[in-house]
């Protein structure tokens, strides 16, 4: 199995077992804005009835779940990591939590179509990806947001974007990047 | 297409274009206006062609890139090391990425302790 296909089929795993999801990070970002290359899929995942570890099991032998859970300090959110190993690639799960702005990120989220899953999957829109972007602000993400402002920025709600920014903090920041982008 | 202007650099005088991206010079020969404008144009390129790809392309491609990544660095490790075997050759992959990862991950993820 290719990354790719590693990635396919644990979202059709994921849409088969009914579990509530969202495709975030530079998935969704590629979607929206320039692709580039990405070592791991992050993936947004409502804990209600679901077990990871059985999940995980159900995926095959080319699939390893990393036991260290960790925790990301900017919103509390907990991290467990699916390792492909014939690819390298790593899908990694995060449990939806109570922060504000992933509680209506998952609310907001939009079906795709996506022939390799042999249906359609949950995506982050647009305007949640720069806002989520704007929080991590490392050197890539700045990247991203400016890209994606670049393609994509002529149908955003600006207005939601600006809302969380105030509230994040991240309103200067934005402006910079919008400026970059030329928007 | 933008405007053309000309761009003295070590008195060879070179015709430059200038899109609404040359600000982005970024590539490591920036300083001159020949190459901010060369940045700006492969940045537009660059947007052009996201905006024509479709949105169900566009979701796989980060994994289908990182694979021929992966594969490019695999064979720069072999032509390194021309005697070490495919699993150690995996192996010192596996450790770059890793390196990476932890740089990036620094300061914003800590382990759960499952007690």
């Amino acid at each position: 199995m290719t990354s790719d296909q590693a990635l396919a089929h644990v979202i059709d795993r994921l849409e088969r077992g009914g579990v509530g999801y969202l495709l975030v990070g530079a998935l969704s970002s590629n979607l929206y804005g320039v692709p580039r290359a990405t070592d791991d899929a992050d993936v947004e995942v409502s804990f209600d009835g679901f077990d990871v570890v059985s999940f995980a099991a159900g995926l095959g032998d080319e699939f390893r779940l990393d036991r260290q859970m960790m925790i990301e300090g900017f919103t509390g959110t907990v991290r467990y990591v699916l390792h492909h190993e014939p690819s390298g690639f790593t899908i990694e799960l995060f449990r939806l939590g109570g922060d504000p702005h992933h509680q209506e990120r998952f609310s907001r989220r939009r079906r795709l179509r996506v022939p390799e899953c042999r249906g359609e999957a949950w995506v982050s829109t647009a305007e949640d990806v720069v806002i989520q972007k704007l929080r991590w602000a490392r050197r890539k993400d700045l990247d991203d947001i400016v890209n994606l402002i670049a393609v994509s920025g002529e149908g955003l709600d600006w207005n939601y974007i600006d809302r969380w920014a105030k509230v994040h903090g991240t309103s200067d920041l934005l402006a910079d990047l919008r400026a970059e982008a030329g928007h | 297409m933008g405007n053309t202007s000309d761009h003295v650099d070590s008195g060879v005088r070179i015709p430059v274009v200038e899109t609404a991206n040359s600000d982005r010079g970024d590539l490591p020969m920036a300083g001159t206006r020949s190459a901010s404008a060369l940045a700006g144009a492969v940045w537009t390129t660059k947007i052009e062609r996201a905006r024509a790809m479709p949105p169900e392309e566009k979701l796989l491609a980060g994994a289908r890139l990182f694979d021929r990544v992966r594969r490019r660095m695999l064979e720069g490790i072999r032509a390194l090391h021309p005697t070490w075997n495919d699993q150690q050759i995996v192996v010192e992959c596996r450790r770059r990425l890793a390196a990476v990862r932890a740089r990036e991950e620094r300061g914003i993820y800590t382990p759960v302790d499952p007690s």
